[in-house]
């Protein structure tokens, strides 16, 4: 009998998803491990960027203002990042905007980072993450190090603070963060709709 | 027309050429008052939307003290807030009357409020106070709010007449959910 009760939860557990497994994302604690399929074709498993000297996950959406206000930005950021050992993950968890919306959006935006369809909202769910752009930042460990914007204002010339910036320079420098969170405007990411909604 | 009555006037005592004008001459600013509230009913019910910073919000809760307030923020971009609105206009038809204050500020840009703000106001029968955030540190701005707001919109809070915080939806809400917040704190 207790054999199978044992086997009865091993059961259970094993076919939970694993956002009900997996804590929500916290300031200095480890990041939920997820593999996503990139709009490439290729599988990328966050645990393959361990070792990184820091890995940016990025929500971004294809026709919220304000996540593309920041397209030519966030290039800038790869650019100047990605030759520093910094991996860029761009996700986009919304329902409403389908593959061939993203891959036709990181074509013309010429994002050169991977482009991750987030079906079903369960990275975002995840992460807790809220909108676009919103940003989470891992170190080498994959501990959550900053969470929040990119910079202060999507009106580039309203910019005087740089958070993701800060961030990531402090972490390169084996320095200690000094705004871990810093909060933004941005669109609400569409999620799937429940049974309860 | 003109060039007889400048020489009626001319043969009159001033006395009488006072009266003959203002006669002659009242009805233009009575016609410009009828001009300027005609273009203002004109605007199917909108109100002319202004910007709003940190310190004005502020003062606007303060000043509805003794009321029970809705604040909301929105944006005419935002997907969920489009199409929260119409619930919110059903409310403010349903808990205006019982004394319910609703404040919108709208997250558009300030040189939207014309294009897009306005128009879509008007398209939705809005007739409660609404404003465009023109604030330079959005940050300070959330927080100002309440702490545990991320920044999402649409995002709702309530506050009771003593102007203290007792609810806050930071997502999209169906009518009855407001109506079920608010019920309690107003009369019936």
């Amino acid at each position: 009998m207790k054999r199978l009760v044992n086997l009865f939860l091993v059961t259970v557990c094993g076919l939970l998803p694993m956002a009900a497994l997996a804590a929500a994302a916290e300031m200095d604690k480890p990041a939920p491990l997820f593999k996503l399929t990139g709009i490439d074709g290729k599988e990328y498993d966050l645990e393959s960027f361990k070792d990184k000297k820091a890995v940016v996950v990025m929500f971004i959406a294809t026709r919220c203002p304000y996540s593309n206000a920041y397209n030519e930005r966030m290039v800038k950021l790869f650019n100047d990042y990605h030759g520093k050992d910094v991996a860029f993950l761009g996700i986009n968890a919304n329902n409403t905007e389908s593959l061939d919306d993203v891959k036709a959006h990181a074509k013309d935006k010429k994002f050169a980072f991977p482009v991750l369809k987030d079906e079903g909202n369960m990275v975002a769910d995840l992460y807790d993450a809220q909108v676009t752009p919103e940003i989470f930042v891992l170190d080498g460990a994959l501990t959550l190090r900053y969470h929040g914007r990119i910079d202060n204002s999507h009106k580039i010339n309203e910019v005087n603070t740089h958070d993701l910036r800060n961030a990531l320079d402090a972490l390169l420098a084996g320095k200690e963060i000094s705004k871990k969170e810093a909060k933004a405007f941005g669109c609400t990411i569409k999620r799937v709709k429940k049974d309860s909604d | 027309m003109i060039l007889h009555l400048c020489g009626r006037i001319f043969f009159l005592t001033p006395a009488a050429r006072l009266a003959q004008v203002w006669r002659a001459f009242f009805p233009l600013p009575f016609a410009c008052c009828l001009l300027f509230f005609a273009c203002a009913g004109g605007r199917g019910g909108s109100q002319s939307v202004r910007p709003i910073d940190e310190e004005g919000l502020h003062r606007l809760i303060e000043q509805a003290r003794g009321k029970v307030v809705l604040l909301n923020f929105w944006a005419t971009w935002c997907d969920p807030c489009v199409e929260e609105f119409p619930a919110l206009v059903k409310i403010a038809g349903e808990f205006q009357p019982r004394g319910l204050e609703m404040i919108f500020v709208s997250i558009d840009e300030p040189e939207d409020i014309a294009k897009k703000v306005e128009p879509f106001l008007k398209a939705q029968g809005v007739t409660f106070r609404t404003y465009v955030k023109d604030v330079k540190d959005d940050e300070a701005f959330i927080n100002s709010i309440d702490a545990k707001w991320t920044g999402a919109i649409p995002a709702t809070f309530i506050y009771d007449a003593n102007g203290v915080l007792v609810k806050n939806f930071i997502a999209q809400q169906k009518y009855e959910t407001f109506a079920e917040a608010l019920r309690p704190l107003l009369p019936k």
